[in-house]
């Protein structure tokens, strides 16, 4: 159970959202402008950046987590694959998702290696095991880092904007092994798709002008009217002549 | 690949010793007491050795400082640690005092303040004209030095800041024989948390490493060493750019795969630059490693920056 007590941001000294209090239910949606702080929250949550207030994880305060702790409990995959050794294989890129249980000295044995291989396999990533990241398409990438993410072990994966950068086939095929990986993890998914949002039917929060809203049961959200109220601008919900069938 | 590296690295180790302005035969390896046997076994092997050891140090110090601050032309050279460190080795002749203490500190506050700099900038290529900039802060202080220097300080000053190998290894080899192993086996120990690294600092947190702890650890390692060889032999460039970047060409792997072949390389870049230097010489002496190497590296690093652009 994730907790935000009286949560509040400031980057630099600038204000950007809370005071924020709210139970995290098991799968979340986190949707809203472009500014708003989304990414911020989920990076704050992962221990990247400081906060006011209180983050409580199970009985214990997130900020008193180590750094190890922190990586076995939340695994973040970013839009998009930002790597800057391009000889980086996808094994190898995998295999550093379980740093955190690898021996300090020894690095991975074996059975992480192994595990690895699962991981791909599930992934159906594992013919790109040899592949160096530099040439992988986003939608492979964006595999990959989910595959990184799982051998992390962590309880909560956060997926920031991850069919940002993806083609109809691709952005099915993550909504599939989303719903797979929902069995074994709890998941918090930024997106700006509302089509998407909708589709999965998690509870959904909007973060803009620095409050949160909370919706358990997202068809609340999903009305011309909350949607125009939010967002500031008018909705119309018919379907689209073309739409991808995420089923 | 690795394999016939080290073949070669064996051959070449044994063979650079004969290499000279005095060619020397087998019966020097054979004849320990004989004239041609000293010049081998108490200048010659020991000055080569100094070499290797020395080119272990430089590589893997740019290895890590490209994947430290993921950027192909970082090395304590470009980033001015050797400047810092040459300025600190020059002081200490002229204070009387540890020329290893007195540039490993010039070295280690340059790196301190690297670091701290580097989370205030937005690109690695500020960084890199930061480097350049204290480059040039730190020859300053030595020409500063050399205004206020008498004519025999100046000249060997001078002899100093081009690098050579022809000091009299002996004392310091076994001090550099150290930071390299030291160097080699920690960059090696740690070759996972550097391929974290080269992923950026936040990718690297996120999965549980303390990046600040290990980026300062590592390059307070390379400071050191540099600092040791620096005041030893005098700054010697671009070793730390060639090697990596060649092993990378030849490789095609990730920086966990890399350790072992850069420190091979570099090894072997040194040797042979300073063999080259030992075959040049003439009535004015010898020519400075440092200046072979400069020759060799600065087409290298036009390359490079051509390469990237």
């Amino acid at each position: 159970m994730i907790r935000l007590e009286e949560v509040v941001c400031r980057l630099g000294g600038r204000y950007l959202f809370g005071p924020i209090s709210l139970d995290l239910p098991p799968h979340l949606i986190l949707i809203g402008p472009n500014g708003a702080g989304k990414s911020t929250l989920a990076k704050m949550l992962c221990g990247l950046l400081p906060y006011e207030g209180r983050i409580a994880y199970g009985d214990q305060n997130l900020s008193a987590l180590s750094l190890r702790e922190r990586a076995e409990a939340f695994a973040y995959v970013p839009p998009k694959l930002e790597q800057f050794d391009d000889h980086l294989r996808v094994r190898e890129f995998v295999l550093l998702g379980a740093f955190a249980q690898a021996d300090r000295w020894r690095g991975f044995d074996a059975t992480e290696t192994a595990h690895a291989d699962e991981v791909m396999r599930q992934s159906q990533i594992a013919h790109l095991a040899d592949r160096p990241l530099g040439t992988l398409s986003s939608g492979e990438a964006q595999l990959v880092m989910t595959a990184q993410a799982m051998m992390q072990r962590s309880r909560m994966l956060v997926f920031d904007e991850p069919t940002a950068h993806l083609d109809p086939l691709h952005a099915r095929q993550f909504v599939h092994r989303f719903a797979s990986l929902k069995a074994a993890h709890h998941t918090l998914l930024i997106t700006h798709d509302l089509q998407l949002a909708r589709a999965l039917g998690d509870p959904v929060a909007f973060l803009g002008d620095g409050v949160l809203h909370y919706f358990e049961a997202p068809e609340r959200l999903f009305t011309p009217q909350m949607l125009e109220r939010l967002y500031g601008v008018r909705f119309e919900l018919t379907p689209l002549h073309v739409s991808i069938r995420y089923d | 690949m690795t394999k016939w590296l080290v073949v070669l690295t064996l051959l070449v180790l044994l063979l650079a010793p004969f290499v000279g302005g005095m060619p020397l035969g087998i019966e020097a390896l054979l004849e320990p007491t004989s004239l041609e046997g000293r010049i081998f076994w108490e200048l010659r092997l020991p000055r080569v050795m100094l070499g290797f050891f020395g080119g272990v140090i430089l590589a893997l110090g740019g290895l890590i400082f490209q994947t430290i601050f993921r950027n192909a032309l970082m090395t304590p050279y470009t980033l001015g640690v050797s400047g810092a460190a040459t300025l600190g080795c020059a002081l200490s002749i002229a204070l009387g005092v540890s020329g290893v203490l007195m540039g490993f500190t010039s070295a280690a506050f340059s790196v301190l303040l690297l670091l701290l700099l580097s989370t205030k900038l937005r690109s690695a290529e500020a960084l890199l004209l930061l480097g350049i900039a204290l480059s040039l802060f730190y020859g300053a202080a030595l020409m500063l030095f050399y205004h206020f220097a008498d004519a025999l300080q100046v000249y060997s000053l001078l002899r100093y800041t081009m690098g050579s190998l022809s000091a009299d290894a002996s004392g310091g080899l076994w001090l550099i024989g150290a930071c390299a192993a030291a160097t080699l086996l920690i960059a090696y120990a740690w070759r996972h948390r550097l391929a974290l690294l080269s992923l950026g600092a936040q990718s690297a947190a996120l999965r549980g490493l303390h990046v600040k702890r290990t980026e300062t650890a590592l390059l307070l390692l390379v400071s050191f060493g540099v600092a040791a060889l620096i005041s030893i032999a005098g700054p010697i460039g671009f070793v730390g750019l060639v090697a990596p970047h060649l092993v990378r060409l030849l490789y095609r792997r990730s920086v966990a795969h890399l350790i072992v072949p850069t420190a091979l390389v570099g090894g072997l870049f040194l040797v042979a630059a300073d063999t080259l230097a030992r075959v040049l010489s003439g009535s004015s002496g010898e020519v400075s490693v440092g200046i072979i190497t400069a020759l060799v590296g600065t087409p290298f690093f036009i390359f490079l920056v051509m390469r990237r652009a």
